[in-house]
């Protein structure tokens, strides 16, 4: 019976829609039969009645958690009662995971412990390699930024101090390690200073590359 | 500057969780205005998207705290819902704020009715008369279960003998979707905490039926909840938090900080621009009718009668069960924690942690510490059934 992951349904609440097709083919590539559903309260409440999933899972970002925990307190529309995804207590590992990479799952009161467990630890492990891939793309754009700003500091300090771009750069880079600063931040903090003097200071004269 | 005896040496920023509802404004006020800071705490705030994603991510270490309902507190001590979690709420950050509004073709034929809609007995009595005439079931839009809102409901409800059922159906919307839900018809009421009343109103969708106040007077609202073993680790820090909240209260309850306090609530980041009519059309911030205020009257002090009262309720409509025994509350609530904050900031606290709830139809004087101080009424709109029973 434990092999039997045909028999489980889970439904997927996730308004991420590439992550969400990552957790549903892997779900669906170990055998189990998933429901994929948008966002939406009335939606959610009456697809949870019709389709009867054994275990939700859901976003914690979706407002819906509320939703779900209602009926499961208050059983005004539940079908079957669906409980929180509870292994013994708030420390066990699994609860811990999911609530890191940011899944919450609830289930048909009475579903084995052993059944579900596998499923949430699949949705996890796509959490978290969405979240990976997500911040990889944030520190790439952030890299590009970072190099921009750099290049404007240099600019300025080449002028200001009338030195090479060599010279320009090692200055930014030791002010970055003695303050211990990103060498974008020392860099933005640079063109702060010194675009403030060279606005009181018009004589300057205007930087070749604007 | 400052002037408390603790200070919170730690240099690890707290990370405190709230939901953008107006009841949010003490953590808001308190790290925009500098009191944190005042008092040596760095706190970072999160938003949420539901309560029970700041409960979990308390209850896992992510957040220390936050915003919570007072009875969503006391329900993760008792595990219900979730797996239990060790809370402590050692102060009430607000006071009121909930209300119940028909939509304005519903609230019309209640009127017509003939049931004098200012008082919530009638207004119940007027909506099970609309109740007997109709065919088609009303829906009733609720937040959450672990709530006072719902509680308050399910008490105003039952005055006229009503009970959710195939007529009044409960539906779950989430606090910022209400207003929508109301304008599309897919809820003929919500009963929902501010701003969501009021923005109700002011797009002429529906009209305020009931207020929170009305149900239970001067209910405590939300509390500052706490992950309890972080609490005993960093008591200096627990200490200055609720003195910097104190005083956030303080500033809040002051009308003429209403609109400096509407602008910092609008932030993007807060409650947003969604909330700017509350400064149109003679509101500010506040709706006249809520009664929604955060600090007079001892209203941050942490009664235990409070607690056991909204055990008694939660109990009354199922959410307990009957034999369950009565946690120790005086392990949640701490009114010891607060007494502590209050003197530091010169206020007197009661000297007991136990009023008679529901006993007083006006503001009435306690023993303090330093001498009497007045404490707000809290009459309950089932008093005499519950002397009865």
């Amino acid at each position: 019976m434990s092999n039997n992951t045909q028999a489980v349904r889970v439904m997927l609440v996730d308004n991420e829609p590439e992550r969400g097709r990552m957790v549903h083919d892997a779900l669906e590539s170990e055998g189990y039969q998933v429901i994929c559903q948008r966002e939406s309260t009335v939606g959610l409440v009456a697809a949870v009645a019709a389709q009867e999933p054994d275990v939700v899972i859901i976003d914690m970002e979706s407002p819906d958690r509320d939703t779900l925990e209602n009926m499961a307190t208050l059983n005004e529309h539940a079908p079957r009662p669906i409980v929180f995804f509870a292994s013994e207590d708030s420390n066990s590992q699994t609860i811990q995971d999911a609530v890191q990479a940011g899944v919450s799952a609830y289930i048909v009161d009475g579903l084995e412990q052993h059944r579900v467990k596998p499923i949430v630890e699949v949705a996890i492990a796509r959490f978290q390699s969405f979240q990976a891939l997500r911040s990889e793309l944030m520190e790439t754009r952030s890299a590009l930024e970072d190099r921009k700003v750099v290049e404007r500091a240099k600019g300025l300090v080449m002028e200001h101090h009338n030195c090479s771009e060599d010279e320009a750069f090692q200055t930014l880079r030791k002010l970055a390690m003695d303050r211990n600063q990103r060498l974008g931040q020392v860099a933005s903090e640079i063109i702060d200073i010194l675009e403030k003097k060279k606005s009181s200071t018009p004589i300057q004269s205007e930087n070749p590359d604007e | 500057m400052s002037n408390t005896q603790h200070s919170a040496s730690s240099t690890v920023p707290v990370r405190l969780g709230f939901i953008p509802l107006l009841d949010a404004a003490p953590l808001i006020v308190a790290r925009e205005l500098g009191f944190f800071d005042m008092e040596g705490v760095d706190v970072r705030l999160y938003r949420e998207s539901s309560w029970a994603s700041l409960r979990d991510r308390v209850s896992v270490g992510m957040l220390d705290g936050g915003q919570m309902l007072g009875p969503m507190a006391l329900a993760a001590n008792l595990g219900l819902g979730a797996p239990a979690s060790h809370l402590i709420a050692p102060l009430v950050l607000s006071r009121n704020g909930n209300a119940i509004t028909a939509r304005r073709d519903l609230y019309d034929q209640l009127l017509a009715t003939g049931y004098d809609l200012s008082r919530p007995q009638q207004a119940a009595q007027a909506l099970a008369h609309h109740l007997k005439q109709r065919e088609q079931p009303l829906h009733l839009g609720i937040v959450y279960a672990w709530s006072s809102h719902y509680l308050q409901l399910r008490d105003w409800l039952a005055t006229a003998d009503l009970h959710p059922g195939r007529q009044l159906k409960l539906v779950t919307v989430p606090p910022a979707q209400m207003v929508n839900a109301l304008s599309t018809g897919d809820i003929d009421i919500a009963c929902v905490g501010e701003p969501w009343n009021s923005l109700a109103e002011h797009q002429a969708l529906g009209h305020i039926l009931v207020t929170g106040n009305q149900i239970w007077q001067n209910a405590p609202e939300k509390v500052l909840g706490l992950k309890a073993d972080w609490a005993e680790q960093n008591p200096a820090t627990v200490h200055c938090l609720m003195v910097a909240l104190i005083r956030a209260c303080q500033w809040l309850d002051d009308p003429q900080n209403r609109t400096r306090a509407l602008d910092i609530l609008a932030l993007p980041a807060y409650l947003g621009q969604a909330i700017q009519p509350l400064g149109e059309a003679g509101q500010v911030l506040f709706h006249p009718r809520v009664h929604q205020h955060f600090h007079r009257q001892c209203a941050n002090f942490p009664w235990l009668s409070q607690a056991q009262w909204l055990l008694s309720r939660m109990t009354a409509w199922g959410q307990l069960p009957m034999d369950r025994p009565e946690p120790d509350l005086q392990a949640i609530y701490r009114p010891e924690l607060y007494r502590e904050a209050a003197s530091v900031l010169g206020l007197d606290a009661p000297v007991m942690n136990f009023k008679q709830e529901g006993t007083h139809d006006s503001p009435f004087v306690v023993a303090g510490q330093r001498g009497p101080i007045q404490v707000a009424s809290d009459s309950l709109i089932n008093q005499r059934e519950l002397q009865s029973s």
